[in-house]
């Protein structure tokens, strides 16, 4: 292993060519990569390296020994070959994290990828990929989470883990993205020679014989990759197979020693990023589909994590209104417009004769006689250990492929034959899920007033609040409104793609505020504002990520819903005490409530660098803390509102 | 005024005096056993579903109770006997007594406002025309 002392800012240039070494280098791989995505191996130019001419012919020449001495201050090439690692391979690794178009790496920092830490800072000018510090794995991989849903489904994030006490911190976070289907690449850093380890100590406990086994059971593939040609495969593997659906994360292992090696004379490919593209169902089951749907009488279609972005929405709202079919939109992804005449609930799917099931493990409670379809990917799982595909339905038609990328061609299918579907039958249809539609609308907004002006604060003033802030602005909900009776999704009109992002996939706590930093941060450059209702349990599991969001500046506005409690286990633990008839007063507190002392979670966000208020108790102070916040907000920072609210 | 002669305080004032403390005493009392049925909300954690003051409806399964016109024996059948709402809280668990207190206690608070009073909701709703 070697130390060498910091690059100087001032690195002696040929001054014929006016390119150091270094850059040259640099250009060679910007060349290798153009090469590459014009479908030429870039060894052809790695090749005419020695020759001091890049490929082409005009690109920078070589620096001498001479010149390359002068680049290490003076020294001489014997010793510089003793002192210094010239073109550290990490360097290579990074330009491979490059071509995936990885834009962050959150991180943790650990010395089995210091190499790599490196190379990011100095190689890469910490842009493209930027590393984002983070308290916990956990945290990075939760923020990797909800960054890919933000980006819409576009945007995957890195994390770099220190070994086995780096990765052992990331599981649940990983398996909330498995089971939600969101892509991450985990690189982790591991001493794989056991004869290169120091002879006891760190370099033993941080290393494993098979690392990625901590997360097998819920990640799609992983490698533990012993050259720069196999992290080069490996990583493009990894990315193609985390983003193909069924997505999900994958792991990369490599070796800390090899990071900070010579790269060798001959350079390893790196290769294109290929356009990605998802399955699509076979042609003539779509065929079939549409030929169900269209005969139906009242057909209904459910959808569960479909939409990967705003077209997946657009096409469903498309196939809907050609056949006025109910949508029942689980908002595992903002499938369809809450406020579309054709939005029902999930009791629609009880009236159908032909039931569509999108991206969902089970469509619900049908008719006896409904015929029911399914589309997704499911199926395309290979292996699993955990239990997250549900219990098994028998559908009439199990279709497997990518929803969202099928779609196109069932409209088309449909259409095709919308002939068949009599115009009144489709106004009939119309007038029946309009009727459903508004009735629901309409008991929501009227069970919304219970409580406005209770203080706690009810959940659903806490929303009507947050509305009059946000409503005239491009908004994203990055929370999911699951623990409190779901009032943003029932008040809100949502209507595009990036309105909500679903929930955690396996009801993992914990996910929310690290989630939510992650998809503002990738909404930060369309920028949009960022909303989080932030749970008080949830937040308490990793508390450290509002200093992340502070100090890399993503503005977001965090509303904490502080009810005091894991509340939805005091209703549980309520009703067993009911049931066995005993301790009715008091038990339900014990284990489940946050109090005595209460968490000030205004001074948490300040110690941790953001702006916060709090706590707001009287329902009529909120809307002048809210308006307060908007302003931090929009200023382009974090910023915390603390707000003491009911239950639910 | 007080009379100095006699030492004692015209029969009107005495009249609004007197008044004045009976009403006090009632209010006092009113507050003591406000106070002790909020209590008792809380210890039986009514608070889960229906909130610190009753006015919960936060889905199908919680009632809003503040203001309650219910007389206290439907009050407490429905206490006794849920049906499918919420599980029972039997006498062992709750006295007669504690639930009167409770009862009283939510009975007294101010019922949530109108839809039509809350401009938000009202403008939710005027778009779905």
């Amino acid at each position: 292993m070697k130390f060498w002392k910091k690059k100087s800012d001032t690195t002696p240039k040929d001054p014929q060519s006016g390119v150091s070494r270094r850059e040259f280098l640099t250009a060679a791989t910007a060349t290798g990569l153009a090469t590459a995505s014009l479908g030429q191996p870039s060894s052809k130019v790695q090749a005419q390296e020695g020759s001091g001419v890049a490929a082409g012919g005009s690109g920078p020449v070589m620096p001498t020994e001479e010149q390359e001495a002068q680049e290490f201050d003076g020294y001489t090439a014997e010793q510089v070959d003793h002192y210094f690692v010239k073109n550290p391979a990490s360097d290579f690794m990074v330009d491979v994290i490059k071509s995936l178009n990885i834009d962050y790496i959150a991180t943790n920092p650990g010395s089995s990828f210091r190499g790599i830490q490196e190379s990011i800072v100095n190689y890469a000018g910490n842009n493209r990929p930027e590393l984002l510090t983070v308290n916990h794995e956990e945290i990075a991989c939760c923020m990797a989470h909800g960054y890919f849903k933000g980006s819409g489904s576009e945007k995957v994030m890195g994390i770099l883990a220190h070994g086995t006490v780096g990765l052992a911190h990331t599981p649940m976070a990983v398996y909330n993205a498995f089971c939600d289907r969101a892509p991450m690449i985990i690189i982790a850093g591991n001493h794989i020679d056991a004869g290169a380890r120091t002879p006891s100590g760190t370099n033993w406990w941080h290393s494993a014989q098979d690392m990625p086994k901590i997360l097998r059971d819920f990640t799609k593939w992983d490698d533990t990759c012993h050259s720069l040609t196999h992290f080069a495969d490996s990583m493009a593997r990894a990315y193609q197979i985390a983003t193909t659906p069924p997505m999900g994360p994958v792991v990369i292992v490599v070796d800390a020693d090899q990071q900070e090696e010579e790269m060798p004379v001959r350079r390893p490919q790196i290769h294109r990023r290929p356009e990605r593209t998802a399955p699509h169902a076979d042609a003539n089951a779509v065929q079939e589909i549409a030929q169900w749907l269209v005969e139906a009488e009242l057909p209904v279609i459910t959808a569960g994590r479909m939409a990967h972005n705003q077209e997946g929405t657009d096409l469903l709202v498309e196939l809907a209104e050609l056949l006025q079919a109910g949508v029942s939109n689980s908002m595992g992804r903002m499938n369809f417009p809450n406020i579309h005449h054709l939005s029902v609930g999930s009791g629609a799917i009880g009236q159908a004769d032909v039931v569509l099931g999108l991206e969902v493990g089970n469509p619900g409670r049908t008719r006896q006689d409904a015929r029911v379809i399914t589309l997704g990917t499911a199926e395309l799982f290979l292996k699993t250990n955990f239990q997250h595909f549900g219990r098994y339905y028998a559908p009439d038609l199990a279709v497997a492929g990518d929803a969202q990328a099928t779609l196109p061609a069932l409209i088309e299918e449909v259409r095709r034959l919308e002939g068949k579907i009599s115009r009144s039958t489709l106004e009939k249809r119309k007038d029946h899920w309009q009727e459903i539609h508004l009735a629901t609308r309409r008991r929501d907004i009227e069970n919304a007033r219970h409580g406005w002006d209770a203080s706690p604060v009810s959940t659903s003033r806490l929303y009507g609040e947050l509305w009059q802030v946000v409503k005239n602005k491009d908004w994203a909900m990055v929370s999911n409104d699951g623990f409190q009776s779901s009032w943003g999704k029932r008040l809100w009109p949502m209507t595009k793609y990036h309105h909500f992002h679903g929930s955690s996939g396996a009801a993992g706590i914990g996910y929310g505020a690290p989630a939510a930093v992650g998809a503002a941060l990738a909404h930060k450059e369309h920028g949009r504002f960022v909303v989080n209702v932030q749970k008080d349990g949830d937040l308490m599991f990793s508390p450290g990520v509002l200093w992340t969001a502070a100090h890399h500046k993503i503005p977001m506005l965090n509303v904490m819903h502080n009810n005091r409690a894991y509340h939805a286990e005091r209703m549980i633990v309520q009703r067993v005490a009911n049931a066995r008839n005993r301790g009715t007063a008091e038990s339900s507190r014990i284990g489940n409530t946050m109090d005595n002392p209460a968490i000030d979670f205004a001074k948490v966000a300040d110690g941790l660098g953001m702006w916060s208020t709090g706590p707001v108790t009287d329902p009529n102070d909120l809307h002048a803390a809210l308006v307060k916040a908007v302003a931090v907000v929009e200023s382009g920072e974090p910023c915390l509102v603390d707000v003491l609210c009911s239950g639910r | 005024m007080i009379n100095k002669l006699t030492n004692t305080k015209p029969p009107g004032v005495l009249l609004i005096a007197l008044i004045c403390v009976a009403l006090g005493l009632r209010l006092s009392a009113q507050t003591q056993s406000e106070e002790e049925g909020y209590q008792l909300w809380l210890k039986y954690q009514c608070d889960i579903c229906h909130y610190n003051q009753g006015h919960g409806k936060a889905s199908a399964t919680s009632n809003p109770l503040a203001g309650t016109l219910l007389p206290f024996e439907a009050f407490s059948t429905l206490t006794r006997y849920p049906g499918n709402r919420m599980l029972p809280y039997s006498e062992k668990e709750l006295s007669n007594e504690d639930l009167r207190a409770i009862w009283e206690y939510v009975r007294g608070q101010t019922p949530s406002p109108k839809l039509e009073d809350i401009p938000i909701l009202v403008e939710w709703l005027e778009a779905l025309k």
